[in-house]
């Protein structure tokens, strides 16, 4: 018997598990920055911000993508998935960039 | 061969998934509502990217005003948004719990535990949140 092997599915798999730790403490800095830490400047809430931002993007659309692939049986509808997921990440790129880009310049 | 491969045959027909929900054991809960609070979650999450980025529209965009919270549709502070951020808390509380729960499992650590490793993230789950709803309903000008 031949054991199939999808280095993809591997690595994004790795990925969903090192995003999920990641976020664990990522978010609970993010929920003390936003409500008792208002004092801290906006070099680290950036950072966070835009550390937080693509970790959750990441888990969240890779978990999506694993959620399609479950139900999607022809390879129209998993092409399809993987289109939904890409304009998903590109608005949350943008619309996320835009709503922490005041920390920069401390607004 | 030939023999094995017929059972075999047979036994992955009668090996599908149950799906009768009366017949579900504790770890599909746990597969289940981890999927349904992990949906949940990314629709929150868009939405407050959305609102937060509507936020900074009103800081510097075209038609920049005073940024007033109680105005966003996501930080209303009456009792239905209330209830709805303390969904989403709890969601994300037993998410997180029961995803290194996981995480624990694929580094080969407490599986023999799995039952009892649930309902402790439930337990942890339901009371951290209940923790902050004790400490933030005062703040609110709550109960």
């Amino acid at each position: 018997m031949r054991v199939r092997t999808d280095s993809q599915a591997a690595w994004l798999w790795l990925l969903q598990r090192a995003t999920a730790v990641l976020l664990v403490g990522v978010l609970a800095l993010h929920l003390w920055l936003s409500n008792f830490a208002l004092a801290i400047d906006g070099g680290i809430r950036s950072l966070v911000g835009l550390i937080l931002l693509a970790a959750v993007l990441l888990h969240a659309l890779n978990g999506l993508r694993a959620i399609a692939l479950d139900y999607a049986t022809t390879d129209y509808a998993r092409r399809f998935a993987y289109a939904v997921v890409l304009v998903l990440g590109v608005l949350g790129i943008i619309f996320g960039f835009y709503g922490i880009a005041p920390l920069f310049y401390g607004g | 061969m030939g023999e094995g491969s017929s059972s075999m045959n047979r036994r992955s027909r009668l090996s599908f998934t149950d799906v009768n929900p009366l017949h579900f054991k504790a770890e599909m809960w746990a597969w289940l509502f981890q999927r349904i609070s992990g949906v949940v979650l990314v629709v929150y999450v868009f939405s407050h990217i959305g609102a937060i980025s509507q936020a900074t529209f009103g800081i510097i965009g075209p038609s920049a005003q005073p940024f007033d919270p109680l105005r966003n549709p996501f930080w209303t502070a009456d009792t239905f948004g209330l209830g709805l951020d303390f969904v989403v808390l709890i969601l994300l509380a037993f998410h997180g719990i029961n995803g290194l729960r996981v995480v624990i499992f694929d580094l080969g650590w407490g599986v023999r535990m799995h039952r009892g490793l649930l309902f402790l993230a439930v337990a942890g789950s339901v009371v951290l949140t209940a923790l902050v709803i004790l400490y933030a309903l005062p703040l609110l000008g709550g109960p």
